[in-house]
């Protein structure tokens, strides 16, 4: 890989791989951040 | 503070300057002293950035925002998990793959060295000056609570994190933030058992949460969409978004902590976990606020949290004493009303509106009052309700504990800045420009003699901020007013491949000239009003832009002269 390429490229380093799946982390996070939204929300208009 | 408080304060700072100290006593080398050697595991990482972010004002200050404005704030964090997965994703195997000591070193390699250099000169402007305050925001309020010696306060934290974030380095404060978070935590879980201690034996819990839901305290989400209002659930994800992504992508005490990691899967680990526990965290400490608030409706609480800021004997004055007076009645009422409310009396929730409304405006005349005799004196003093709270009701020995949590707490954050801003003057100014050579030893004596120059800075402003009005709240918007502007930079080198250098330059340097335009202005009629979360958006958004024009122009010019 060229030193341009090199500094643009968002994948991981060949070295660095570990067979993680990283996606189902960020969906579980982001799923997680939802649902404490979902619960903050019915707390508030529980008190509305 | 008893004797026994004192021992657990001074044991348990004993141990932890001790223990970092010992610990990374055998680094000898620059990699060593910045990265840690790439050692650190997830837990290490994920606490560590915890304990970087969490100065001694959170937990000082979190609980006293529940108390008076009820639990909204936590949606200032909700941009923070969407901000771990894009650092995860596109900061990170960048990082790893061009082994970088500083977020900045990366800039030097995409555009040049002036990007480089113009970013990590903002990072060591707004770092440098709130490593300051991180010493003298704790200091100020123990000082006035527990009549301790100012300046002997902030030269105490900022000597100890001196100690051993120079003989350690990057490793040393790693380490220690770890045990740091871990005495924080324990801290506040034993002072929210103790808080529900204090209600009475017929009210539990829930109830304590149905009363405070009833005097507005749990509205947790509010979908306004002004951009004026700063706790929205908007302002949380897009404004808290870009600002956790400049942070946590981009600030080099961020940065640094979990480039210390073994491998990119740790350092990965290390941000899920801080984007699974964060918020949760967040919650729990403004809820303690909200217990502490349901407690003093049994106790009357004093009319002003910082009575002792003020020269003024409060007691002496006739107006003063009259106020204190009709406080006092108000809550008697306050009880009655609450007696009523738990009974299910129709009236008794507009009863308690209405007594909560006029203490509220007592309060208000007592502090107009008293800024009219002492025109020192600092109205805000939600700061102080948590401290004062632990100081009337909780044990000895857990006192001692809970000023240990805030010391701590002010360690963690002190040392992780000082540690960034050695790196980065050592990395991208020092090494860059004065030393080319590969000697270790002289760099790594550099990098110490670098700490303790940022540490006794930090001191220093610490000493002369009491002479600022308003550095406390500046604190809280400083890091706002470059980080829209960093992050911008940034995101034009990752996802812009076609902008250059210069115009990454012009559009980074046209948005920090706005930003603080819009900020230093927004007194004035013509400037709009915006809320500080916006500006990382808003300076994100004019440097890619400005970045593009400028770009298209140069490549228009170029052609034009071929």
């Amino acid at each position: 890989m060229s030193k341009k390429e090199d500094i643009l490229d968002h994948k991981e380093p060949e070295n660095q791989k570990d067979g993680t799946n990283w996606s189902y982390w960020y969906i579980g996070l982001l799923g997680f951040l939802l649902l404490q939204i979902a619960i903050y929300s019915w707390i508030t208009l529980s008190y509305k | 503070m008893s004797v026994f408080d004192w021992l657990v304060l001074g044991i348990t700072l004993a141990l932890i300057v001790g223990y970092g100290s010992w610990k990374t006593r055998k680094n000898r080398n620059l990699e060593g002293y910045l990265k840690g050697n790439n050692s650190e595991n997830w837990a290490t990482i994920g606490l560590s950035i915890m304990a970087t972010q969490a100065s001694a004002i959170t937990f000082l200050s979190t609980p006293g925002q529940a108390y008076e404005h009820g639990m909204g704030f936590v949606q200032f964090y909700f941009g923070l998990p969407l901000a771990m997965v894009l650092i995860s994703v596109f900061f990170l195997p960048i990082y790893y793959r061009l082994k970088v000591y500083t977020a900045y070193e990366y800039l030097e390699s995409r555009f040049d060295v002036k990007v480089r250099a113009f970013t990590a000169l903002l990072f060591l402007i707004s770092r440098g000056l709130a490593a300051g305050i991180t010493i003298y925001a704790p200091a100020i309020i123990l000082s006035t609570l527990l009549g301790w010696h100012l300046q002997l306060t902030c030269i105490l934290i900022g000597g100890l994190v001196i100690v051993y974030t120079v003989s350690g380095g990057s490793r040393a404060v790693s380490l220690t933030q770890k045990w740091q978070m871990a005495i924080i935590m324990g801290g506040m879980v034993a002072a929210f058992f103790f808080v529900l201690g204090e209600l009475p034996e017929n009210f539990s819990m829930m109830d304590g949460v149905n009363l405070a839901g009833a005097m507005g305290k749990m509205n947790i989400i509010d979908t306004s969409t002004e951009l004026d209002n700063r706790y929205t659930l908007l302002s949380g994800l897009v404004g808290g978004l870009f600002l956790f992504l400049s942070y946590f992508g981009t600030d080099q005490s961020q940065v640094q902590r979990y480039l210390g990691g073994k491998s990119l899967k740790e350092s990965r680990l290390g941000l899920m976990f801080n984007g699974l526990v964060k918020i949760p965290m967040q919650f729990f400490i403004l809820f303690i606020g909200i217990m502490v608030f349901v407690t003093y409706q049994f106790n009357t609480p004093p009319i002003i949290f910082n009575k002792s800021a003020t020269t003024i004997d409060t007691e002496q004055n006739q107006e003063l004493v009259e106020i204190e007076k009709k406080y006092k009645e108000v809550r008697s009422y306050k009880s009655i009303a609450i007696a009523g409310w738990k009974e299910g009396e129709p009236m008794a929730t507009s009863m308690l509106h209405h007594l909560h409304h006029q203490e509220k405006e007592l309060r208000k005349e007592y502090k107009e009052k008293l800024i009219e005799l002492d025109p020192n004196y600092q109205e805000k003093d939600s700061d102080y309700i948590f401290l004062t709270f632990v100081l009337t009701y909780l044990p000895h020995g857990l006192i001692g504990l809970l000023l240990a949590v805030i010391f701590s707490a002010a360690m963690s954050s002190t040392a992780g800045e000082l540690n960034a801003l050695a790196s980065t003057t050592t990395v991208d100014f020092y090494k860059r420009y004065f030393s080319k050579s590969d000697d270790e030893r002289k760099d790594l004596i550099t990098s110490k003699i670098l700490t303790i120059i940022w540490g006794l800075l930090a001191i220093g402003v610490a000493l002369i901020a009491g002479l600022f009005e308003n550095l406390i709240q500046l604190v809280n918007i400083l890091g706002s007013l470059f980080y829209g502007t960093i992050l911008g930079v940034f995101l034009v080198a990752f996802f812009f491949k076609a902008v250059k250098g210069n115009a990454a330059l012009v559009g980074g340097i046209v948005s920090q000239v706005f930003i603080l335009v819009v900020h230093f202005f927004k007194e004035e009629e013509w400037m709009p009003q915006i809320e500080f979360l916006y500006y990382n958006l808003i300076g994100s958004i004019i440097v890619i832009l400005i970045a593009l024009i400028t770009q298209l122009i140069l490549n228009n010019s170029n052609k034009l002269k071929t």
